[in-house]
């Protein structure tokens, strides 16, 4: 797929956060229908990259640019990048009483397209995407994310992904606190999307190789102290679930 | 050995709506629990009860601590009784210091102060924290991994009896989950401390090795085994089980 366009690329990105620099040459390039994956120590940089590529105004470009489909997107607001078809499935997503799942998606869609949807039309794709994934139609009719359980709030983020459509997914941490059944239901939503979506790229953020044993990953990309040192295939996966961090934490004497 | 922690024939409603239905579980003291099972089987509610959170209400059933009921009994007493929670999402804390927040802590446990901040600092440091922690704004700037080892670092410093840990490793490195797990395995070693742990990772379990496992699923004790029956049901799942 190398002779197209990239959809997305991290082009030596800088990034600080509170004043302190937390990316520090960070570089991805995502072709459509790619899944890369990012594996690294807690405090690598991860999630800043996650909400960097969104826009989140905590985190502040200092060099380097983010392109998607060619274009540079550094200097646009979250919704903008959200509009674009950049999503991103939150590690932690919150509690928002008193907003149903319902009215969060008809308002996120509205956005997204940018015109008005139906109530109606996003309960009928709600309940298509419901069963294609196999999760409880009585998530339909829930406040967001209020009482549901770490697993429930990870499935969640799949039903927002599937009907937002995205050209551009990053998923940080998606299986974090999912136990096996759920994890094998997440991983199986995002096989399913992708098939539905085949441009999609998509950036998985995760600790587990046991994801991975579920998914069909382009490439997994080691990052280390704001960049990534090495990129691979399954083999790093397997190799830090053994052996942990040590080899790429020694050369460079970081942290 | 008499329990430390007794729950017995717990059931537990929150907005009406039965989550626990009549669980029972001990803990001896120095014993390691591990607590498995679905998501949304009620692992967490059990946890919150057990710490007295409130908006969960007991219909059933007894909490006892030491052979004596904790029910009514507040957060902060059941704190001082020798329980200790690492809960499942720490949140930002802008404008607290660590510093402030163990101030807080452990003054009104009458600890004195001085000793206790070069305790956490020492703790802190073993782990990987660099000697700035002290001073930063609570979980600010944290990554979800390093809130749960910050968690760790206070949980050893707090003289508690039982440790119960609320996916603890969920969203740890490999590196940080070995930290993590000697940090409590020498507290259950060396300090006696019991330790009641809830997980989704065979992982932490083949670190810590626990005594036994507890399965739940649908708000009801389901299985009982030893460590065998964790590497089970990462290979089976929980469709067995229900």
């Amino acid at each position: 797929m190398s002779n197209t366009q990239p959809l997305f690329e991290a082009d030596d990105l800088w990034v600080s956060a509170g004043g302190s620099e937390i990316l520090k040459g960070f570089s991805l390039t995502v072709f459509p229908g790619e899944l890369h994956v990012i594996m690294g120590p807690n405090g690598s940089g991860k999630s800043s990259f996650a909400n960097a590529i969104m826009g989140n105004t905590d985190y502040q470009v200092d060099r380097g640019a983010i392109r998607f489909k060619g274009a540079d997107i550094g200097e646009l607001p979250v919704d903008e990048r959200a509009k674009e078809g950049i999503f991103l499935a939150f590690q932690y997503p919150e509690e928002i009483s008193g907003v149903s799942v319902i009215q969060f998606l008809r308002q996120a869609l509205q956005a997204r397209r940018g015109g008005d949807v139906s109530v109606l039309e996003v309960r009928f794709s709600l309940i298509e995407w419901l069963e294609k994934l196999g999760l409880d139609p009585s998530f339909a009719s829930r406040h967001l994310n209020e009482g549901f359980s770490g697993g429930e709030k990870k499935r969640n983020e799949m039903i927002q992904m599937a009907l937002m459509e995205p050209e551009f997914a990053i998923l940080d941490e998606t299986d974090s606190g999912l136990d096996i059944d759920s994890l094998k239901t997440v991983a199986r939503s995002l096989e399913t999307i992708r098939g539905s979506r085949p441009e999609m790229g998509t950036v998985l953020i995760t600790h587990y190789q046991r994801i991975l044993d579920l998914l069909t990953p382009t490439a997994v990309h080691i990052a280390l102290d704001g960049r990534i040192v090495e990129s691979g295939g399954m083999e790093l996966a397997e190799e830090l679930d053994q052996e942990g961090y040590g080899r790429w934490r020694q050369p460079s004497g970081v942290r | 050995m008499s329990a430390f922690l007794e729950v017995d024939g717990l059931a537990v409603e929150i907005d009406s709506k039965e989550v626990l239905k009549g669980v029972s579980l001990e803990v001896a003291p120095g014993e390691t629990v591990a607590i498995m099972g679905p998501n949304g089987s009620g692992k967490s509610t059990l946890v919150s009860t057990i710490m007295g959170k409130p908006g969960y209400q007991v219909t059933r059933g007894d909490i006892r601590v030491e052979g004596k009921s904790v029910l009514g009994v507040s957060t902060d007493e059941r704190s001082r009784m020798g329980l200790a929670l690492i809960s499942q999402y720490q949140p930002e804390l802008p404008g607290l210091s660590l510093e402030e927040l163990i101030e807080l802590a452990f003054e009104s446990r009458g600890m004195e102060i001085g000793a206790v901040r070069e305790l956490v600092s020492q703790e802190a440091s073993a782990i990987g924290f660099d000697s700035r922690l002290l001073t930063r704004w609570v979980n600010v700037d944290l990554s979800g991994g390093e809130r749960k080892k910050l968690e760790t670092v206070l949980a050893a410093a707090i003289p508690g009896q039982l440790v119960i840990g609320d996916e603890i490793d969920s969203g740890l490195d490999v590196d940080a989950l070995k930290q993590v797990a000697a940090r409590l395995r020498r507290l259950r070693d060396e300090v006696g401390m019991a330790l009641l742990l809830i997980t989704h990772y065979p992982r932490l379990l083949a670190e810590i090795a626990p005594d036994r496992v507890v399965v739940l699923a649908g708000g009801e004790v389901v299985a009982q085994g030893g460590r065998e029956l964790a590497v089970e049901l990462e290979r089976t799942g929980y469709g067995a089980l229900e």
